[in-house]
Parts: C-alpha cells; sequence; structure tokens
C-alpha cells in the first residue's frame, strides 16, 4: 500500500490571512513535509475559470512543487486532456519529468464541465474520441523518434517532414505512468485494455468503487493482463486526530461544505447511483465514504478498502478548504506515523508499457 | 540599465551533450545565484521539437524558476505566442504570475520554424495577425472578468480567467522585434520592444530607438523602452573569453543556423566553416572580453538607448562552472558602471 496528497485543486479559503498567495505557501509546505515523512506522491487537478477551487495548468504548479521536493511523485488527477493540446501535454509532462528526475504520474481525463468545453471551443459530444486520440498522440510524443498521426480530431504534423519528433523526452522509461480517471464503463474498461490504472472520482461510494473494481479487473483479464500487476488507487477525504471527538469537531463541518458545493455540481450520488441534493448531505449519509477519526479508525477502513474494492494506493485529500494549515500538518504526520506505518510493503508494480 | 541573466534553452547538443535533469538543476543554481549577484531577472526561450531537446514549456520552467527564488523577476524571453492557445496562455501566465507574487515577464514573440507550427496544429501563414489578437485578447482575459472578445480568429463570450494575476493593470509584457512593424506595434501598446541578440549599436541608434520613441510618443506611451539580449562571453583575459564562451558559441551557432537552414551556401545547404564570412557578423555581435571591454560595449548600447540589457551567459557548451564564474565577474565589475 502507498499513499498520496490530493488530489488537490488551488482552493481560495479564508483560513490564512495572506489571501491566494497564501495557498502556495501551504501547499509547498505540505509538500516539503509529505516528502520528509514518506508520502509517496501529491496530485493536483486541472479546474477552470472557477472562483473557488482553480488550477488551470497542474502541471505547471507541479513544476514549483518538484524543485521543493526530493521524492515525493507527482501526479495530475486529472489533466483534462480535451482542452489542450496533445503535443503540448506531452512536452509539457515530459519537461515536468525532466525538471524532476522521473517523478511525473501523468493522470488523463475527457473533461466533464460544459463551461470548459464551450470557452475552449471544444465539441463536448466529441470528448471520448477526442481523449482516446490525445493518448495515442501523447505516448507516441513520449517514445517515437520519428513519428506522425492521423485522425479524426488531430493531425501531427500538420504538413509532412522527413522527421518530426517531439522532444524533450521524459526521463522515466519508456514514459512515465499514466492514470486514466474515469467513471463511466467504457472508460474504464478502455483504461484496462490501455493497461492503465484507473482511478475513480473521489465523490464514488465504497459500493461504487467495489462495483467499478469489478469491471475494471475483467476488463484486464479480458485484455490477458494480471490484475495484481496493476494499481488500483482510490480518492478519499482523510482527516486523523487524537480522538474521535476532535477529528470530527475540525473536519466535520468543512468536509460538508465541500460536498455540497459538489451536490450542487450534481455530482455526489448515493450507493444505488442516484444523485443527492445538498439539503440531503448530512455527517450520517456521507460520514462513511471518509477516513475521519483517530488512527485506528482510519486504519480499519483503509484495509476495508482494500478487501472490498482492492485498493492498493490511497490518495488522501486532507486539505479541505475550512481546515487550518496547523491542522492538516498535524494530520498528515499522524496518517504517516500511526497508520501508513502499519500498511508497510511495497506497492504491486506499475506497468508503464502502453497499448494505446 | 537594468541586466537580466540566462538565457536558458536547456540544450543537450551532439558536440555538447549533457544528462536534461543536469541542464535543469544548473539553469535552477544559475538563477539562485542571479537573485544573490543583484541581476534584475532571469530568462528562458523556447522552441519545438529540435533534436537537442529544446525547452518548448516556458510557463512551467517559470513556475519551477519561480519556486526556486524568492526577489528576482522571472521571464520568458520569448514565448512564442501564436504557436499557443490565446486562452490556455492568459490562465497559465496568471498561475505564474500568482506562484511568483506578481515577478513575471511574459515576453513574446512569433516564432519562425514552420515544423513547430505544424506540430501544434497552427497556421504558421497567419501567425503576425494572430499574434496581435492574441494579445489584445491576454489584456482582455487580464483585466475584465468576465471578457468577451469576437475576432478574425478568436471568438470568447463571457470568460472569466483564473486565478487573477497578481500584477496590475496586468503581468508586464516584452515584445520581441527585428522589424519595424513590430517595433512600431510594441511602441503603440506600450510595451517594451526587446531586440534580438544579432542587433549592432548603430543600428539600435539610428534605426530602433528613433522608431520606437516616436511611436511610442505618438500614443502618449512612454519612448525610452528599448531592451536588448545579447551574448555574453567576459572573463579575465581575451584568450578566456575565447575559448571558453565564443568556441562554443560560435559552434552553436552555425549548428543551429545551419541546421534551421538561415544560413545557407549557393545550393541552399548549411555552411559548417565557422570561419566562413557569413558567420563574421554573428561573431562580432558578441559582448566578449575583458571586464573593460565589455564595460565599453555596454555602454555603447546604453547611449545608444538600450536601458536593459538580457546577458546571455548561458550557451551549450558554455560549462557551468564558467557561466557561474562570468555572471559574478560581469556582476562585479560591469554592473557598477551603470548603476
Amino acid at each position: 500500500m502507498r499513499f498520496g496528497l490530493g488530489p488537490y485543486s488551488l482552493s481560495d479559503d479564508t483560513r490564512n490571512s495572506h489571501g491566494r498567495r497564501g495557498l502556495y505557501a501551504d501547499l509547498l509546505e505540505q509538500a516539503r513535509l509529505a516528502d520528509r515523512i514518506g508520502f509517496d506522491s501529491l496530485w493536483l487537478s486541472e479546474h477552470h475559470f472557477e472562483s473557488d477551487g482553480c488550477c488551470p495548468a497542474p502541471l505547471t504548479v507541479l513544476a514549483a512543487v518538484a524543485t521543493v521536493t526530493r521524492f515525493l511523485r507527482l501526479g495530475t488527477a486529472t489533466v483534462t486532456l480535451t482542452l489542450s493540446h496533445p503535443v503540448r501535454i506531452a512536452e509539457d509532462a515530459a519537461v515536468l519529468d525532466i525538471l524532476s528526475d522521473g517523478r511525473v504520474i501523468l493522470g488523463v481525463g475527457a473533461g466533464f464541465a460544459e463551461e470548459e468545453f464551450r470557452a475552449y471551443g471544444v465539441d463536448r459530444a466529441a470528448r471520448d474520441t477526442i481523449f482516446q486520440e490525445a493518448m495515442e498522440v501523447i505516448v507516441n510524443a513520449w517514445t517515437k523518434t520519428n513519428f506522425s498521426f492521423s485522425g479524426r480530431h488531430f493531425r501531427v504534423p500538420v504538413h509532412d517532414f522527413p522527421v518530426f519528433a517531439v522532444t524533450p523526452k521524459p526521463v522515466q522509461a519508456p514514459h512515465p505512468p499514466v492514470w486514466v480517471g474515469a467513471f463511466g464503463r467504457d472508460t474504464i474498461e478502455r483504461a484496462a485494455r490501455w493497461g492503465f490504472p484507473y482511478v475513480a472520482a473521489a465523490t464514488e461510494t465504497l459500493g461504487a468503487l467495489q462495483r467499478k473494481a469489478g469491471w475494471y479487473s475483467e476488463a484486464l483479464a479480458a485484455a490477458g493482463r494480471t490484475p495484481l500487476a496493476v494499481e488500483m488507487p482510490v480518492i478519499r477525504e482523510v482527516f486523523v486526530g487524537e480522538t474521535e471527538a476532535e477529528a470530527r469537531a475540525v473536519a466535520a463541518e468543512p468536509l460538508l461544505r465541500f460536498y455540497r458545493r459538489y451536490a450542487r455540481a450534481g455530482v455526489v450520488r448515493d450507493d444505488a447511483g442516484r444523485r443527492l441534493g445538498p439539503e440531503e448531505l448530512t455527517w450520517e449519509r456521507l460520514g462513511d465514504r471518509f477516513l475521519v477519526g483517530t488512527p485506528a479508525t482510519c486504519l480499519e477502513r483503509i484495509l476495508e478498502y482494500e478487501r472490498a474494492a482492492g485498493m492498493t494506493y490511497l490518495l488522501c485529500r486532507m486539505n479541505t478548504p475550512g481546515i487550518p494549515q496547523a491542522a492538516v500538518l498535524r494530520s498528515m504526520q499522524l496518517f504517516m506515523s500511526e497508520v501508513a506505518s502499519h500498511l508497510a510493503g511495497p506497492a504491486p508494480w506499475t506497468p508503464t508499457k502502453a497499448s494505446v | 540599465m537594468k541586466f537580466g541573466a540566462g538565457v536558458w534553452g536547456m540544450q543537450s547538443t551532439w558536440r555538447y551533450p549533457q544528462r536534461p535533469t543536469a541542464l535543469y538543476r544548473e539553469a535552477i543554481e544559475e538563477a539562485q545565484l542571479a537573485e544573490s549577484l543583484g541581476y534584475h531577472s532571469v530568462w528562458t526561450t523556447e522552441h519545438h521539437f529540435w533534436y537537442d531537446g529544446y525547452c518548448p514549456s516556458l510557463l512551467l520552467v517559470s513556475a519551477a524558476l519561480a519556486a526556486a527564488t524568492r526577489t528576482i523577476k522571472v521571464g520568458t524571453g520569448s514565448f512564442l505566442l501564436p504557436q499557443h492557445n490565446p486562452l490556455r496562455v492568459a490562465e497559465e501566465v496568471a498561475l505564474v504570475d500568482e506562484i511568483s507574487n506578481g515577478r513575471f515577464i511574459f515576453g513574446v514573440a512569433q516564432g519562425y520554424r514552420p515544423e513547430e507550427f505544424a506540430g501544434l496544429g497552427q497556421d504558421i501563414r497567419t501567425r503576425g495577425k494572430r499574434s496581435e489578437e492574441q494579445m489584445r485578447i491576454l489584456i482582455k482575459a487580464w483585466t475584465e472578468d468576465p471578457f468577451s472578445f469576437t475576432g478574425k480568429y478568436y471568438s470568447y463570450d463571457r470568460v472569466s480567467v483564473r486565478p487573477r494575476p497578481v500584477q496590475r493593470p496586468h503581468p508586464e509584457m516584452w515584445l520581441s522585434s527585428t522589424a519595424e512593424a513590430t517595433t512600431k506595434r510594441a511602441a503603440r501598446m506600450g510595451v517594451p520592444v526587446y531586440l534580438s541578440p544579432a542587433e549592432t549599436v548603430e543600428r539600435v541608434r539610428t534605426f530602433y530607438t528613433p522608431l520606437y520613441r516616436e511611436a511610442a510618443l505618438a500614443h502618449g506611451n512612454e519612448p525610452g523602452r528599448v531592451y536588448l539580449t545579447k551574448d555574453i562571453n567576459i572573463a579575465r583575459s581575451e584568450a578566456e573569453a575565447q575559448r571558453e564562451g565564443e568556441e562554443p558559441l560560435m559552434k552553436m551557432y552555425v549548428e543551429q543556423l545551419g541546421g534551421w537552414r538561415f544560413v545557407t551556401d549557393e545550393h541552399g545547404e548549411p555552411i559548417e566553416d565557422v570561419n566562413h564570412p557569413r558567420y563574421q557578423d554573428i561573431r562580432k555581435s558578441f559582448i566578449q572580453g575583458t571586464p573593460q571591454r565589455c564595460i565599453d560595449k555596454v555602454a555603447a548600447f546604453a547611449d545608444a538607448g538600450v536601458e536593459y540589457l538580457v546577458c546571455r551567459f548561458h550557451a551549450p557548451g558554455k560549462t557551468h562552472a564558467y557561466v557561474m564564474d562570468m555572471m559574478r565577474l560581469f556582476a562585479d565589475t560591469v554592473m557598477p558602471h551603470f548603476a
């Protein structure tokens, strides 16, 4: 089992007095601590045009994180492949891989928010095929010393050249690991065919994770791949305190507020897949999808996710807006010393060899 | 006069191969040294799809340089604007401005290599017109919230760029120019004109400075913002400057200008002889030699109207040790004369 921190967006927050500038100071402080106490990775997400939680270029922010850390892997969950030219994404990820000496994990998604497609002038209805083509372009751009691509949405390069190669190449061979952010069965199965780990949305219930892990494993087996060789990441809200009461006192209100915003966007569902409205969200109803409490409680919940959903890699979101920085840092420390220490052992090897 | 330092393209050439990770690490060390020596800014340079790994991701690298420094400005010299999506650029520049807490300088140019436009799905023929439209979009996106724009190439309807840039009214911009039209455009927009390393004292004094001045005054803008970048080979002796600086630099120019077919013989083939007359102007364009010679050359450009000099200390083949040494020597001996 390995543990990552995030995925975070750069949420506006009133908890510090330096305004938005404090976000980076806090993020870099968390990154330094995570690097020192043994978190495996730090993750950022991509969001556009939002007054809250906005990070339009996660790879660029991770470049700042790279300079203040040595071991931490740098992940995106996820970069939206449909909004930028895939060659630009391949270039940025390769440069970050060099800057960080091979620490990049590129999580990719097809995009969701209609507002983003509208502003970028991209046909949302075509996002699935754009996503598939973009993935193919990126893997080829990273690995080929001469390549061209001609699809429905992209032609690279637009005119023919005797030799065309995207440079520089990433440090990791054959290329940085790719994780596929997925919600629907098609994308989950595609991730399995590609041989890339699939990462579910933070808002999925344990029941949904279990069901979808089943789809993924079946598709892996059908593609002739060994399920045990592929990472099975899960994103959860995590907060560790000395006592249940303390953990809940710090984290419950900020988490509920955060999830009510998700619910307004229509992405919070119950186990049966029914959408939950913001007024339906109570701690009793949501609490079982959060890992909040004493170290013993969190440990127990992690083992449950491991058993039920085959989780091998936990992405811990501890930086919920409204939780003070000192409490986040304390929770990170408690998590590594009192929870993760009981779950030592290498995670499965993550194959990076693509068959895109 | 203000001084910048750089200019990192992160190239690992066949003559001077280097591990890419080392190139980026050394650039960060050099930027940190520049900050401690009192340079005003540090700079990166962009190209795409060249075999030596020339850096394609200046905004990402600027974020790294900003995180590794505290006070020095971080600039792109130059970002090839019409090869990119302007909305994406508006967002990412704002982000870098935020990460650097308002220390970002967005220097832009048009670019010229057909491969780069073709590889990024952009039309090279419309680059001039598009880049003009893009600059208008950027300024709107940074100063109006939400912004709308209807142009020939790009249109946006009520888009709110987040985060908002730190600098007001918007991040500082420089416009690269090698021609009359772009120089006038910079003056008209009220942004500095950024001249290339090939320019001579004579050309700056008689052409760019008066041209920019006149156009800027006509639009009520500051008339003196003529900025320049130059290759620097400073050393304690002429011989050292030649050996450590000029020699690798000439090889770089011959390879690049030949490889990109800018300097060709009568058959259209690259000229590989470093001593060919076609390369003599380039050799003469360097600010090179002992501190006194460098002071004289910089003073001549200052007299010609240059207010800001971005020193190209780094180039493929100049060792990290020599670059660090040059940066110290230049800061100790040349910069005090222009304080």
